[in-house]
């Protein structure tokens, strides 16, 4: 991959990445302006470091780190905690995880599980890691990011009521 | 493999199925009825977890950096932002986006010339296809949901007429986010790449290895395809070009 010059390549990087980048920066924050602002700083920390990039295949990941690094920046600042929830605290929407299930419940869902399920799956699902990217972005084992990724797919049906349709019968972990 | 494995497995990555897991589901009705359900719900979530990206997030961003940089030129001094000189300064470049703050990223024009270019061009294809090797021996549909996630990723409506794709993921060529999709037909895989942000100059058909790739210009944008020789792609480009639409630039 060629680059003309370090502003044409800070556009392309921009324009590939920010909305990702925003999608997860929200899931990871539940707040729309914390995400917004999370992704300004990234992209300023990236164009100050535009430099020390070399590969520009590598850019996606540099990012996340970066964006990872201030979100915990921010954490550091205001300690915040994220708590487990247990699924059985949970209200039963007692409706399918399917069609009958709007968007907003879905949602609502999501920012509910706890961290350690909610980012692997938003990795997975948003920024199209496969699990060994998460594993390394995490620094986690690769057998925990897939346990963490099932656990997070099952606490959803759990929530939205998906267990009484059978639909993660069997598949105790 | 058995039922329990099966829906262990499949729950952690049901993009993507490993062969074992492919075979079971073919043997089996409940696994296989499982599976078709869970697709779904992956198509939903994957919709849910695809907030809306504030229109100006991506002006914005460019229009920060600018200041950063004009700053930075203020304070010689400062050495805290290194910055190696260039041509011409950032802030002048992006002095459009200081205008409209809310307009898109521009489609980009790429020069080509003639059949060398066409060449690099048919190499860069194939070469970008064969590093996602895995996407090419995939059998099983994915969900119409999770297609159309792929589109709405670079703007482009969801396209109802397409069926057999195996893949679909948004990749970047050229450093431009693209969509890529394998349609499966009876005489291999076809790749398509959906790229709305790229403009090529001419269309053409070339051949490279065991591949022909043709490039069509779309309304914005173009379109390459990369599928086997023995292949008549036309109806697959016909039927893309038709339905395709993209929205946003
Ligand atoms: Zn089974």
């Amino acid at each position: 991959m060629y680059m003309k010059n370090k502003d044409q390549q800070f556009q392309a990087l921009v324009e590939a990445y920010h909305k990702p980048l925003y999608r997860y920066a929200y899931w990871l924050t539940s707040d729309e302006s914390v995400a917004e602002d999370l992704v300004q700083e990234t992209f300023m920390r990236a164009w100050r470091a535009l430099d020390s990039l070399q590969n520009v295949d590598a850019a996606k990941s540099w990012l996340i780190t970066i964006l990872r690094r201030e979100n915990a920046r921010r954490f550091q600042r205001k300690s915040l905690e994220y708590s487990d929830i247990e699924t059985d605290e949970l209200p039963d929407n007692s409706g399918h995880f399917a069609y009958s299930t709007n968007m907003e419940a879905l949602r609502s869902c999501m920012s509910r599980l706890s961290e350690k399920y909610r980012e692997p799956i938003v990795m997975q699902l948003v920024l199209g890691y496969s699990q060994d990217e998460i594993a390394s972005a995490l620094e986690i084992p690769a057998n925990t990011v897939a346990t963490r990724l099932r656990r997070a797919r099952q606490q959803l049906q759990a929530m939205l009521g998906g267990d009484e349709q059978g639909y993660s019968r069997g598949v105790g972990v | 493999m058995n039922c329990l494995e099966f829906r262990r497995v499949v729950l952690e990555e049901p993009q993507q199925l490993a062969p074992a897991l492919v075979a079971h589901k073919q043997q089996c009705k409940e696994c296989h009825r499982y599976y078709v359900q869970l697709q779904e719900q992956e198509a939903l979530l994957m919709e849910a977890l695809a907030v809306p990206v504030p229109d100006d997030l991506a002006a914005k961003i460019m229009l920060q950096c600018s200041f950063d940089e004009t700053s930075d030129q203020a304070d010689a001094n400062s050495s805290v932002v290194p910055l190696k000189s260039k041509g011409k300064t950032f802030s002048q470049f992006i002095g459009g986006f200081a205008v409209a703050a809310s307009v898109m990223l521009g489609v980009v024009f790429w020069q080509t010339h003639l059949s060398s270019e066409q060449r690099e061009l048919t190499e860069m294809f194939v070469q970008h296809m064969e590093h996602e090797a895995h996407s090419l021996v995939l059998e099983e549909p994915i969900s119409v949901g999770r297609v159309g996630f792929t589109l709405n990723n670079v703007g482009i409506k969801p396209m109802g007429e397409l069926v057999n794709v195996t893949y679909a993921a948004n990749c970047i060529i050229e450093d431009k986010m693209v969509a890529h999709l394998v349609v499966k037909t009876d005489k291999g895989p076809v790749t398509i790449l959906l790229m709305p942000n790229k403009q090529f100059k001419t269309e053409f058909a070339q051949e490279a290895k065991q591949w022909q790739v043709a490039l069509t210009n779309m309304k914005q944008g173009s379109a390459a395809f990369i599928g086997p020789k023995t292949l008549d792609m036309e109806p697959i480009q016909q039927q893309v070009m038709q339905s395709v639409d993209v929205l946003q630039i």
